[in-house]
């Protein structure tokens, strides 16, 4: 639009749009439309809401602008943390090691949510839902027990290292956790482990909605297992798939539990994801303000992707 | 805040609960007009039974001596203590004694933001200085306003003493036949004896990212010149990390885990684990605190002994990490802080050590006396020989208030080869230089 038929726009839209308005509220209001009254309605939660959620948000926000050791008064310290957490490398590292795990909680379950999805489409399973309960237990159960017992089994003497000693794979045996090119993949497995049951009841949830008759039509045009997939599954699942990355890369940049139980950030630092640097920072090492700063920056990160992972999914979509 | 040394080593140990003691109300009369007063003492020590229970037996005789007063105890678990003593202290309703953790980024903090109150009257006045060394009183207490350790008015003191030192199976050693390490390099012999028949040299498990501070610690003090990284931990004026010292641990710390001489895979081992196979009998040595002596007493018996680690200087006394328990402070907005220095006076005082000890524990204060026999001795005796020596150290991580992230991340490092010894020394002045100098 240019310049020019913009301004020329602009009185006729706005007289436009007072009539609707006034026209609305006298007669034409539909049953469903907001009115003032229900501000009055929500009221109570949005107190709660306010008091728990948006307080504290701007609370750290303000925390994020000073220097602050958790004791004494706070300085002033404007962007010089945000600076920090652009610049530090050993704070941009984390966010490195968030996007891995991103690969490990979010993509590895989806695609694995996918294939089972796909194969349950093209036949019938006895006991389905004792199947899908089991799957989904991971999901149900507290991550520090998760990470405790994950643990064990990947220690030096853990049952992986014995099963492939077992197998006569004595050199593949390593202290996955404490090993700086294993220890985070291993975590981001576990994540795997802990998220593939959400993502694959949600898309085989997804795949039973499926008319047969599509698939009978797809067949008798002579598609294969692929075609199939690729023309049938994955477009009427769409919705499905938007909400799996949603909820999983969600759960991939906040993750703490389990680097909390399993490796304190170690070895070395390969391990430390934003989470985990936040609570150093705030509770260990005295630079509340720069935790804030992580924490508002990780917030911003979260809620871009989650916003752009549901714009490409409508977009697709229509 | 951070949570050093012995701390995060107690939380291990110890399974963190926290739990309000409750205490029966003992009326009494005191003199024509009864009066009632209730001293709140708080403690970090939730989880370490035997030491609660002796500090409760400490309350009763207290009150006993003070009619009309009631202590009411409160123990926190030593996480819950750090975590909440800076908020907690600066509200308008703190306990009248409470433990407070030393090293710069705990008491140091607090002290800054003028949260405590300074006990050198008190020490004074009953004469704490013959109770303690000079040494362990700086260690547990002093702190500079501006909130620098090792020097300046006293603010803490400890009943107990904790220390670092080497536990080991007395059968194991008898069986390569050794005796306990008098040098340097006869406790490395006896890592490549050891090693030679089988062996685990060292039960260790750095999985928790701490334990490496104690072994590097260990064997700094045995390597450096007496009194330099006494004084480094306190940032005294000239020190740095970058001595010839640091870096020959470092290659001594490498060299170990190179040889071997540290317990497979020690790397993604948790240090329960790693203590655990040694108190069933796996491995020679251990390097630990002395918060474990009870858990080794009970599960090795007469089969387990504790030294100190030889200096490599010939007639050079050993030198090792030590410090008092959690000490205790009064808070600068406590009540009864008149009361609260006599809970303090008293529970510091000789009678409560022969408390404590009875309780299988280390006092603070160096009883004479005939010690008991087996680990439990051998952990007495080396606190006594510390104090007598004044070759107590505070943990490295005490140095800055990011010092505990940046020296367990480097060790991870250097025992992976990922940094050199000299990458490694490096790393610890940046952080150490940054934080004193600036």
């Amino acid at each position: 639009m240019t310049q020019a038929t913009a301004s020329a726009d602009a009185p006729l839209a706005s007289g436009r749009s007072s009539t609707w308005v006034r026209l609305s509220r006298r007669t034409e209001a539909p049953p469903g439309e907001p009115r003032r009254i229900g501000y009055l309605y929500i009221l109570p939660a949005l107190l709660v809401y306010g008091a728990f959620v948006l307080v504290p948000f701007a609370h750290t926000a303000w925390l994020s602008l000073h220097e602050w050791d958790g004791v004494t008064s706070p300085t002033w310290a404007g962007l010089e943390n945000y600076r920090s957490v652009l610049t530090d490398p050993h704070v941009r590292a984390t966010f490195g090691h968030a996007l891995v795990l991103i690969v490990f909680y979010s993509l590895l379950p989806l695609v694995l949510g996918l294939v089972l999805a796909a194969s349950l489409s093209r036949m019938r399973v006895r006991g389905l839902t004792f199947f899908r309960a089991v799957l989904f237990l991971p999901q149900v159960v507290s991550l520090v027990a998760v990470g405790i017992i994950w643990k064990w089994i990947l220690g030096p003497e853990g049952s992986l290292n014995q099963a492939l000693r077992g197998l006569g794979l004595e050199s593949a045996a390593r202290p996955w956790l404490g090993d700086f090119g294993w220890a985070l993949p291993s975590i981001g497995l576990v994540g795997t482990w802990v998220m593939y049951g959400l993502a694959m009841v949600l898309l085989v949830a997804g795949v039973q909605k499926i008319p047969a008759s599509l698939y009978d039509a797809a067949r008798v045009d002579g598609a294969g297992p692929v075609r199939e997939f690729f023309a049938v599954t994955l477009p009427w699942v769409r919705n499905e798939v938007v909400v799996v990355l949603v909820l999983t890369t969600t759960t991939a940049l906040r993750s703490f539990d389990l680097v909390y139980v399993m490796t304190q950030g170690g070895p070395g630092t390969t391990t430390e994801v934003p989470s985990y640097r936040l609570y150093t920072a705030a509770f260990q090492t005295g630079q509340a303000g720069l935790g804030a700063a992580i924490g508002i920056t990780l917030a911003i990160v979260i809620f871009a992707l989650a916003f752009a992972i549901t714009r490409i999914g409508e977009r697709r979509a229509a | 805040m951070n949570v050093p040394r012995t701390a995060r080593a107690r939380i291990a140990a110890a399974l963190a609960l926290a739990s309000l003691a409750a205490v029966g109300t003992l009326a009494a009369l005191a003199g024509a007009a009864p009066q009632q007063t209730t001293l709140v003492v708080q403690d970090g020590e939730a989880g370490n039974d035997a030491r609660i229970a002796a500090f409760k037996q400490l309350d009763r005789l207290f009150e006993k001596a003070h009619p009309g007063v009631t202590v009411r105890r409160i123990s926190k678990s030593f996480g819950d203590l750090i975590k909440t003593d800076a908020l907690q202290l600066s509200g308008a309703n703190p306990p009248d004694v409470s433990h407070v953790n030393q090293g710069l980024p705990d008491m140091g903090q607090l002290v800054k933001a003028g949260l405590l109150t300074p006990l050198d009257g008190y020490a004074k006045r009953w004469n704490w200085g013959a109770r303690q060394s000079a040494a362990l009183l700086a260690l547990d207490g002093r702190v500079t306003r501006e909130g620098k350790i090792g020097r300046g008015a006293l603010y803490g003191i400890s009943s107990t003493g904790d220390l670092v030192g080497v536990f080991y199976n007395k059968a194991k050693l008898a069986k390569l036949g050794l005796g306990v390490p008098k040098t340097f390099a006869q406790f490395e012999q006896a890592l490549a004896k050891a090693q030679a028949a089988g062996e685990t040299p060292i039960m260790f498990g750095n999985l928790d990212k701490w334990p490496a501070i104690h072994e590097y610690e260990t064997i700094l003090l045995a390597l450096a010149p007496r009194g330099q990284v006494a004084r480094t931990v306190f940032g005294l004026e000239g020190t740095r990390w970058t001595t010839p010292a640091a870096l020959q641990a470092a290659r001594k710390l490498k060299e170990w885990a190179d040889k071997g001489y540290f317990t497979d895979g020690f790397a993604g081992l948790g240090i329960d684990d790693a203590i655990n196979r040694f108190l069933k009998g796996e491995g020679v040595f251990t390097i630990t605190g002395t918060w474990r002596t009870g858990d080794v007493a009970k599960a090795l018996g007469a089969k387990a002994g504790l030294f100190l680690m030889p200096s490599a200087v010939r007639g050079r006394p050993a030198a090792a990490i030590a410090s008092g328990g959690l000490a205790w402070a009064i808070p600068a907005k406590a009540k009864n802080k008149e009361l609260a220095a006599q809970y303090i006076d008293f529970v510091t005082s000789e009678r409560a050590a022969r408390v404590i000890q009875a309780a299988g524990d280390v006092p603070a204060y160096v009883l004479r006396g005939k010690l008991p026999a087996g680990v439990r001795g051998d952990a007495l005796a080396a606190w006594a020989q510390l104090n007598k020596t004044g070759s107590m150290v505070g943990y490295m991580d005490w140095a800055t208030p990011t010092f505990y992230d940046t020296l367990t991340a480097a060790l991870q490092e250097v025992l992976a080869g990922k940094v050199t010894p000299e990458g490694f020394v490096k790393k610890l002045d940046v952080d150490f230089l940054k934080y004193h100098r600036q």
